[in-house]
């Protein structure tokens, strides 16, 4: 089976999109040990999701990102009202919200969502990787057969890398030691709420394309694989992307030659075989760093 | 460079974490300027937080009667520099020491803006005064206890601050580390800067200190190590009873 121009070409592409948007901001969440955050996101951005489909009726873009955007800050928000109410730790807190929201966005889905035919759990879950074909009509410009998906992702890549270059001492400072940050006054209050609006939007923007099971992949795996091996914060993203990219790949071919390779009736599904390859990964990068560290400490 | 102006005076302020109880209680005193300050106190008695609340660092801190060289922190935050606790940051963070004696110049380089070469030769004076410039470009991960919290005080130093606000400066360090921050802070008191520190040994808190603020919750008492420390106060502070009666005499 060869790769397919039409087929595989659009879901790599989309795939190496949605790794650079989530996959670069990701990394400053492990750093700031808020992998937790990502998850949370992921999860509560689901009835913001729906509540833009039930209102606008269709899956336009504008709405569902509005809803699941406005659903992301209000997770934000009731994640540090309620820690400030409860002095319950960070992760307990973030555990309780994430869970109620992606509650109430299931019970919106099955309710209001199983009504309509191209919104259902399925897809939330999986993404639509093997549906992003690239269809040029005859009597149009090549860019009208890209996928919708795929421009948006690419502008939400553009912007998120764009913010992490333009503000990385920022970030990383913030991420190494927030009251030094908060105090020098180079982490004012639109910053962390840019980062926050930017996380959400990145996952929203993955939603369609990879899934809510891969966006939390894509979230905090890569860093996860590269932070053992980095010396600093920029090399620590590169190496992220690089080894992400590269993983993701694999498991996109792993789940497309499942039949030859495992005998499967049918291919794997691509987003649940690249976030299994990426899980794999990370405690292959930390006990191959224990090793490492080992053999330097022998000699 | 003129450093007039009483470099921190609190006027009963309180601070806590939001849970109904204040930590911090009406707390009162002035440091003097170009002097060694040590806050000291039992454990628990809200140093950190004290520290913390002043600067602005914590939601449920009122800063009303907050002062820092007789205007609000936000008016001359570039004259004050906070050293956290080392044991509040992450040691597995990717960074060299260089890069983290950098961070101290982040609002000088602005947003935008690259460390760059200048910067850098700054940072690498900040890491020469406390003896670390041979190892600036190891990872701070692998560097020792004593070296890490050298490189958080080069960060302090390298930022041209007229008050440093350290949390427990010389914890868990050898005794020459302890030296060298000492001999340090003193060289950078006699050139005018003053410092305020979270101590916790008072047996040698005379050989580092000019003056000191007994602490628990709130004032217990606040002046030259002598008066601050008399024996009638430290039995108060630290709740060990009444002092024996020649103690008083």
């Amino acid at each position: 089976m060869m790769p397919s121009l039409a087929v595989d070409v659009p879901a790599v592409i989309a795939l190496m999109l949605a790794l650079v948007a989530c996959g670069t901001l990701g990394n400053f969440l492990v750093l700031r040990k808020e992998a937790m955050t990502a998850d949370a996101i992921a999860h509560a951005v689901l009835p913001g999701l729906v509540a833009g489909f039930l209102v606008s009726g269709s899956r336009s873009i504008t709405a569902m990102f509005v809803g699941a955007a406005c659903a992301g800050v209000i997770s934000i928000l009731l994640s540090n009202w309620s820690r400030r109410a409860t002095q319950l730790e960070p992760g307990a807190t973030l555990g309780i919200v994430f869970t109620g929201l992606f509650a109430l966005g299931v019970i919106l889905l099955e309710t209001q969502g199983a009504r309509q035919v191209d919104l259902d759990a399925e897809c939330v879950l999986f993404g639509s990787l093997e549906t992003l074909f690239y269809v040029p009509a005859s009597d149009a410009s090549w860019y009208e057969g890209v996928p919708r998906a795929i421009w948006t992702l690419a502008v939400i890549a553009f912007l998120t890398s764009s913010f992490a270059v333009l503000f990385m001492k920022e970030l990383a400072l913030l991420a190494f030691d927030p009251n030094a940050a908060r105090h020098l006054g180079v982490a004012p209050r639109w910053l962390e709420r840019a980062f926050l609006v930017l996380v959400s939007a990145s996952i929203v923007a993955s939603f369609e394309a990879v899934g809510s099971v891969l966006v939390i992949g894509i979230l905090a795996c890569p860093a996860l694989i590269a932070a053992p091996h980095a010396r600093t914060v920029a090399g620590q993203i590169t190496l992220s992307l690089l080894l992400g990219l590269a993983l993701s790949i694999l498991g996109y071919s792993l789940a497309a030659f499942a039949p030859r390779l495992f005998h499967t009736p049918s291919a794997l599904n691509s987003a649940g075989m690249i976030a299994l390859v990426l899980a794999l990964a990370v405690p292959l990068s930390h006990a191959l760093h224990r090793r490492r560290q080992r053999k330097s400490n022998a000699i | 460079m003129s450093r007039q102006g009483c470099p921190l005076e609190l006027e009963r302020f309180s601070a806590g974490y939001g849970n109904g109880d204040c930590v911090v209680r009406d707390a009162s005193f002035a440091l003097r300027s170009g002097c060694m300050t040590a806050l000291v106190g039992p454990n628990g008695a809200g140093k950190s937080t004290l520290l913390k609340g002043a600067l602005g660092l914590l939601p449920h801190a009122n800063t009303a009667g907050v002062r820092f060289f007789g205007q609000p922190l936000d008016k001359v935050r570039a004259r004050v520099a906070y050293l956290p606790q080392r044991a509040d940051i992450d040691w597995t963070f990717p960074a060299s020491a260089l890069d983290v004696a950098a961070m101290g110049l982040y609002r000088k380089i602005g947003f935008f803006h690259r460390v760059r070469g200048k910067w850098k030769s700054e940072a690498r004076r900040a890491l020469a005064m406390v003896g670390m410039e041979s190892l600036d470009d190891m990872p701070i991960g692998e560097l020792s206890g004593g070296q890490q919290q050298r490189v958080l005080l080069a960060r302090s130093l390298v930022q041209g601050a007229d008050l440093l606000m350290l949390d427990e400066p010389f914890v868990n360090v050898d005794f020459a580390t302890e030296e060298r921050l000492g001999a340090v802070l003193r060289d950078a008191c006699r050139s005018g800067m003053s410092v305020l520190a979270v101590h916790h040994d008072l047996g040698d808190v005379r050989r580092y200190f000019d003056d000191a603020v007994l602490f628990d919750g709130t004032v217990v008492a606040h002046g030259s190590i002598d008066v601050a420390l008399a024996d009638a106060n430290l039995h108060e502070a630290f709740r060990l009873g009444p002092p024996p009666e020649d103690s008083i005499a």
